[in-house]
């Protein structure tokens, strides 16, 4: 290769550097980071961008030595960081803007004394043969709907949250089957609050395996049923994502 | 919410962006650290901190990760370094292997996905020292020169583009550590005189190595990103009875989702329907060896050393895992 095109391709490759710094800067000052990394991760990516853009504006002074397939494969990987942009809000959250009192501080119950948990806690609690510790009226839970032929037949629908540990790409749904308590199913993607108690699952067939868009693998609480003592439809969170689960009161809902 | 044509292309934009944001930081420690070894640790001081001969070598290889804990983002580099610097390949290759599952951070966030579960922390990690040790003791009577694809530091293996031809007549550079002298070397080695020159020497190699393994691990987020975009989680779900199928769906699974070590375990506690045993090939194999470390592997390796690294670690964990199935708790 040339050297004059040589230099280009290590400056276009420094060029490529500051743009995926300015990504990265731009995620974290806006609301989205979250849906891409834990929020942790916070300090790490604004150290990262930081570095990132003093080595890319180092190699604009002095270009690395170039290469076509990697210069290619950075293009790409800036092309898809913006195509991601639309795309980086699945559960429906962006555009909520203002705090819900559900999202304040964690309180234990809710005004009629159901315990507020979220799914990931819930389905531990049941997991361990732990429910008796909390012999009130039961829990109240949130996340979103999704309908499947089978629960359907059997008067139940899945409601899930999504639990990311480091980034989108680890994140899986946890979730739990739920009799509304009118029989009327929500629509499938809705979120809705849902208050009452887990009960053991009646008949001998098992719950079905549910898929849930954008995550590998979902897991629904086998064996139980949350019978719903009411079901409201609730404005998805400002952070839909479970990043953290406890394991006594107040959870972390 | 569920329902737009372009979910699934906007989805495998989504977590290609997420592994790769996550893994930046790692890849560009790793690369810093491989820079700094590159300019400021003589290889004479590096071969003294190794043992020569092989198994003492494998166990200081085996430590170094509780040292200097590095996940597999950034580990590529490292051991690059390392070996054009004169480390046995013994330990470097079981440093590279054991870091990203025998360090305290991998071991902490297992006990916490576990719940407090001490024999999962302790299995893993047996499981993943065991692997590495065995891969590090196969290749104990190799040279750097027969482990890597650029032994002494040059052509695609430097990058760093600050035109000093630095890999030069190292002490290192000894029939022992197989790396031969550079012919034709005319340019001062690194680290160059002065502070501002030091300084840009760490950054211009800082830049070649994390544009070279940068571009591996964008490779390696796509696969990655593509399967699990295009793959339904119920596939999985066919094979979570059987024991044997389980352990190998797993294993596939551990290669093919590229997660990072310190995140792994949370997923693999989420597989609640899947066996012990399944579990724990996911969390030893995953980090020795996924889709973005195979593709950062062909980059720096040999042909024979990738096929070891890719045949070798797979066969261990599947035989470590079964024999878990069959006898274990």
């Amino acid at each position: 290769m040339h050297n004059i095109q040589k230099n280009l391709l290590g400056r276009l490759d420094a060029l490529l550097l500051l743009g995926l710094a300015l990504f990265m800067a731009s995620l974290l000052s806006g609301d989205l980071y979250w849906h891409y990394l834990h929020p942790r991760f916070r300090p790490l990516t604004a150290a990262t961008s930081l570095v990132m853009a003093g080595l890319g504006l180092f190699a604009l002074i002095r270009p690395p030595r170039a290469s076509g397939g990697r210069t290619l494969a950075f293009a790409l990987m800036l092309g898809l960081a913006l195509a991601s942009l639309p795309a980086a809000d699945p559960f429906g959250s962006r555009g909520d803007a203002s705090r819900t009192a559900d999202e304040a501080e964690p309180v234990p119950e809710d005004e009629a004394g159901y315990l507020r948990i979220n799914t990931g806690e819930l389905y531990d609690l049941a997991e361990n043969n732990e429910l008796s510790r909390h012999p009130g009226p039961g829990f109240a839970v949130r996340g979103f709907v999704r309908r499947d032929p089978e629960l359907d037949k059997r008067g139940l629908f899945g409601l899930y949250r999504v639990a990311l540990f480091c980034c989108f790409a680890d994140a899986t749904a946890v979730g739990l089957a739920v009799r509304p308590p009118d029989g009327i199913l929500p629509e499938d993607g809705a979120w809705v609050r849902v208050a009452g108690r887990l009960d053991p699952l009646p008949g001998d067939a098992p719950l079905p395996d549910i898929q849930v868009p954008g995550v590998f693998y979902a897991s629904t609480l086998p064996g139980f049923v949350f019978d719903a003592d009411k079901a409201v439809p609730v404005p998805a969170p400002r952070e839909p994502f479970m990043f953290e689960w406890r394991v006594s009161p107040p959870y972390a809902y | 919410m569920f329902d737009a044509p372009l979910d699934g292309l906007g989805f495998f934009a989504l977590t290609a962006t997420a592994i790769f944001l996550e893994a930046a930081p790692f890849l560009l420690l790793g690369s810093f650290l491989a820079a700094l070894i590159e300019c400021f640790v003589p290889p004479e001081r590096m071969q003294r901190l190794f043992p020569k001969r092989a198994v003492p070598g494998v166990l200081a290889g085996l430590f170094a990760g509780l040292f200097l804990p590095v996940c597999e983002c950034g580990i590529v580099p490292i051991v690059r370094r390392m070996l054009t610097k004169g480390v046995p390949p013994a330990s470097a290759m079981t440093y590279m292997l054991a870091a990203p599952i025998v360090n305290p951070v991998v071991m902490a966030s297992t006990y916490t996905a576990f719940q407090g579960d001490w024999f999962m922390v302790a299995a893993r990690t047996a499981m993943g020292a065991v692997t590495a040790l065995g891969v590090g003791l196969a290749l104990s009577r190799l040279s750097a020169r027969d482990i890597l694809l650029h032994p002494a530091g040059h052509g695609s293996a430097c990058a760093c583009g600050c035109g000093h031809d630095h890999g030069g007549p190292n002490p290192g550079d000894t029939p022992d550590s197989g790396v031969a002298p550079d012919s034709g070397a005319s340019a001062p080695a690194c680290p160059p005189a002065g502070t501002r020159a030091r300084i840009a020497a760490v950054c211009s190699h800082t830049v070649g190595e994390f544009l070279d393994m940068g571009g591996m691990l964008i490779l390696g987020s796509l696969f990655a990103a593509a399967f699990k975009t295009l793959t339904p989680s119920t596939v999985l779900t066919l094979f979570e009875t059987d024991p044997l199928l389980s352990i190998m769906a797993m294993m596939l699974l551990a290669i093919l989702l590229s997660l990072c070590s310190e995140a792994d375990a949370f997923v693999a506690a989420s597989f609640t329907t899947f066996p012990a045993s399944a579990k724990l090939a996911f969390l030893a194999l995953g980090p020795m060896l996924d889709i973005k470390l195979a593709i950062m592997f062909q980059a720096v390796f040999t042909r024979r050393v990738v096929t070891a690294l890719l045949v070798v670690p797979p066969v261990m964990v599947f035989v470590l895992s079964y024999a878990l199935a069959l006898f274990g708790p």
